[in-house]
């Protein structure tokens, strides 16, 4: 032991110098590493400075109160291997850090999900282009995500980079914690934790576009809006007991404003009896399974709009209604100006297809569908749904002027049952004087178009079904909400701009076993498989005990 | 000759580097040591059985829950469980691997052979990594089953499995280290499983920590490079790297460890 403070008598005299400046050196080193991790996480200045100050004091002081056994440390073999092995450790932790942020700077993933929920689709990339096209209008996503919910923000991060690379610049993102920015989460008028929002870079918060569901198509029609300042009206017509877009209960249509509203979509309801007229600004009008007739007077205010190049979505009723109360009645007003006006009919009957392999011959699936029109293209054979579906006939003695497509067409077996009370009772049969059927499949939804009034076409989608688009409907086959938002698409001329079809993702189909294979399962995976392992390994331990 | 020299003279003899052309041969016969190993003791096949009874029976009672209420499959439920099942898994298997050798006196004799230290730790890693592989191998049938019964995503299974397995190979990595670090396998258990926890906690703990504190915290957690990439069908780059350079650290401070007994 050399020469230390420890040799001065008193109190002085009995401290143990070299522990205590051991120990300042062991605290000096921890003090310079919270310097260093606070440096790596900058932290605020006063931390790094008082911890660096510190921590050199503390290391010196085993030099300054016990110089000898600092030098004779220092001189040892373990001061210079261990030295050597600490510089050495150091330097390669430090390259591996160097490298992790590297590599993370880089931002290079993979998206391996089958639909490639990660990676932007065309239609989006179409749409960032035309941002980085226009370039003086750029877009800033705003995220407001807690700490509780780090989890979900990751996930919207994972494509928010995706929308960030693509927009060279011109599409940035941040996240703010509400909890810490309160006040700039009120600007935006946040509605709860984890809602995203899209505006150009120098608008007010105020004018951003809520999103909220942060998903790729949320995203991107929230940028479409931003940079397309139109607006689409659409008018559910109400008074005939139809469905209506805000009943959330299995008839009601809620799922269509729940989809098209978070995209700049309107809707509102129209009572053709009280509005002197169709509003101007009218994208559509829906009429969602009327089960009351159409007067005179509303038929009259709707063929108007349709003069104006109005556009109209039809879905008929099941045939089940009073011959009296059938808005598609032969000679009711309604079924009058479609078959006067447009050549088509709406049959009372209901479609029987042996063919249909949705469980019920009541309940049709199209076999065949326009592949080119704008309303079925979206389909890309997807199955649809229909439930009692009535026929629509294409007139011979149609009036020249108005296109009238078949869009979905039943198998040629189908029929129009037109006793209806045989069919309640299950005996019902193919009846050539009175059951239409057709060589090509009866037509089970029509695009008809009109250019020969007004400046601008009026279009009408006429369906035999309205079942299918109901909230416990649309969604049991991918093809009835892709009609639907075909429907809108080709009839409003915009909706295209801003709706990406929903992605059909297979794996989100639920999971179907039988009891019988629950069980087997379960058996496999919790006996079988591990108690075969352990009979494996009682094996192995026996032998060797043997031996 | 003074003492320093002897010292010094003592040192260069110890420190002396072993035959390179031992490596590779060196490497191999530890490895197959090691995995040999797992593969004769009745305590590797209790954990595998543990660890298979485990996960079958959350992947059968998931499987019932999902078909009763008709949701869609989930192909990584398993691997969450089975990379949570880590913290303690990881130093159960590798806490003896280098404190048990200290204690017996073996590693002495191992540090005599024409063998690298590198080699050593490398050895013994990859074995137990290859042990856990071959556990991860058998639980391949649940998305085999899986897919019998539904269409789960394939290319989130392929990430999450390649997710779950570089995550073992850091846990293990964690595992090793600490067994290098102290001759008592319990106390290199214990500190094994302490680590993990700490490394597990990093993001849950990160929204209490101070702000700055927080991308740090995040930075260094072992379960958020799985569960933000790997467990959704997304390969990072950023996060094979953590775990690769996780493993790659933790060895090389192994390691040093180990080469250390030659000079203190």
């Amino acid at each position: 032991m050399g020469k230390s403070m420890g040799s001065e008598g008193g109190f002085l005299g009995s401290v143990d110098w070299r522990s205590v400046g051991r120990t300042g050196a062991a605290v000096g080193l921890a003090l310079l590493f919270v310097a260093f991790v606070s440096m790596a996480v900058q932290a605020d200045a006063p931390v790094i400075i008082v911890s660096l100050v510190l921590g050199v004091i503390g290391i010196a002081l085993w030099p300054m109160l016990a110089l000898s056994d600092f030098t004779e440390w220092m001189q040892g073999r373990q001061a210079r291997y261990g030295g050597n092995t600490a510089l050495v450790t150091v330097a390669f932790i430090g390259i591996l850090v160097v490298g992790y942020v590297l590599i993370d700077r880089a931002s290079l993933t993979w998206d391996l999900t089958a639909t490639g929920k990660y990676t932007l689709s065309d239609e989006s990339r179409e749409v960032i282009e035309n941002v980085v096209v226009d370039g003086g209008n750029p877009i800033h996503i705003v995220g407001f995500y807690s700490s509780q919910r780090y989890r979900q923000r990751e996930n919207v991060e994972l494509l928010l980079k995706r929308y960030e690379e693509a927009g060279q610049g011109l599409i940035t993102y941040e996240f703010i914690d509400p909890d810490e920015e309160p006040t700039v989460a009120n600007l935006y008028g946040m509605e709860y934790d984890g809602m995203v929002y899209v505006q150009r870079r120098d608008a007010d918060p105020e004018d951003a576009i809520p999103v909220r569901n942060p998903d790729e198509q949320g995203i991107t029609s929230a940028i479409l809006q931003v940079t397309i300042p139109e607006t689409f009206m659409v008018y559910f017509v109400t008074n005939h007991g139809e469905a209506r877009y805000e009943q959330t209960g299995n008839d009601g249509m809620s799922w269509m404003s729940d989809l098209l509203g978070s995209m700049g979509v309107q809707f509102e309801e129209l009572n053709l009896l009280a509005a002197p007229e169709v509003p101007e600004d009218a994208s559509m009008l829906v009429i969602a399974g009327p089960r009351l007739p159409f007067t005179p007077e509303e038929v009259a205010k709707l063929e108007a709009y349709l003069d104006n190049g109005g556009r109209l979505l039809i879905m008929t009723p099941d045939p089940w209604i009073n011959e009296d109360d059938d808005p598609f009645a032969p000679d009711s007003p309604l079924e009058e100006m479609l078959e006067e006006r447009f050549g088509v009919r709406v049959r009372r009957d209901l479609i029987i297809d042996g063919k249909s392999n949705a469980g019920d011959p009541s309940w049709p699936v199209p076999v065949r569908s326009s592949s080119t029109h704008g309303v079925t293209r979206q389909l890309m054979g997807a199955p649809v749904v229909f439930f009692f579906s009535r026929s629509i006939e294409r007139m011979d003695d149609a009036p020249a002027g108005p296109v009238r497509l078949g869009l979905l067409f039943t198998s040629p077996d189908a029929w129009g049952e037109t006793d209806l009370e045989a069919l309640l009772s299950g005996e019902y049969q193919y009846d050539e004087r009175h059951d239409a059927r057709e060589d090509n499949g009866l037509q089970m939804a029509m695009a008809i178009e009109d250019s020969t009034v007004g400046e601008r076409a009026a279009r009408i989608v006429l369906v035999g079904d309205a079942d299918f688009a109901t909230n416990e409907h649309y969604d049991v086959v991918p093809g009835n909400w892709r009609f639907i938002l075909g429907a809108f698409d080709w009839l409003t001329e915009f909706v295209e701009s801003v709706t990406l079809p929903p992605t059909f993702d297979e794996s989100e189909q639920p999971i179907f076993a039988t009891s019988q294979q629950q069980n087997i399962i379960q058996w496999v995976t919790m006996i079988i498989i591990p108690f075969s392992t352990l009979a494996i390994g009682a094996v192995v331990w026996w032998n060797r005990r043997r031996r | 000759m003074t003492d320093e020299t002897l010292v010094s003279e003592k040192t260069e003899e110890v420190t002396e580097a072993p035959p390179r052309q031992g490596r590779p041969n060196g490497l191999w016969a530890i490895f197959k040591k090691e995995l040999g190993h797992y593969f004769t003791s009745p305590i590797a096949y209790f954990v595998a059985f543990a660890t298979l009874l485990l996960t079958g029976l959350i992947f059968s009672n998931d499987l019932r829950s999902r078909v009763l209420y008709q949701a869609p499959p989930d192909g990584t439920v398993v691997l969450q469980t089975l990379v949570f099942l880590m913290i303690f898994l990881a130093p159960l298997l590798t806490m003896r691997l280098l404190a048990e050798e200290t204690r017996e006196g073996t590693l002495e004799l191992l540090l005599t052979m024409p063998v690298r230290d590198g080699d050593i730790v490398l050895g013994k890693f990859l074995g137990a990594w290859a042990y856990f592989t071959i556990i991860m191998v058998v639980m391949l049938v649940y998305p085999f089953i899986l897919a019998s019964v539904s269409s789960p995503d394939q290319g989130v299974i392929i990430t999450a499995y390649i997710g779950a397995w570089l995550f073992s190979g850091a846990a293990l990595a964690i595992g090793l280290l600490f067994s290098a670090v102290t001759e008592n396998q319990i106390v290199a258990g214990f500190l094994g499983v302490a680590a993990m926890v700490v490394l597990w906690l990093a993001e849950i703990l990160a929204p209490m920590a101070p702000p700055e504190l927080r991308p740090f915290l995040r930075e260094i957690s072992i379960e958020g490079h799985f569960s933000s990439s790997f467990a959704r069908g997304v390969i990072d780059l950023t996060d094979v790297a953590y775990y690769v350079f996780m493993m790659a650290g933790a060895l090389f401070i192994t390691t040093r460890i180990v080469e250390s007994r030659r000079w203190r």
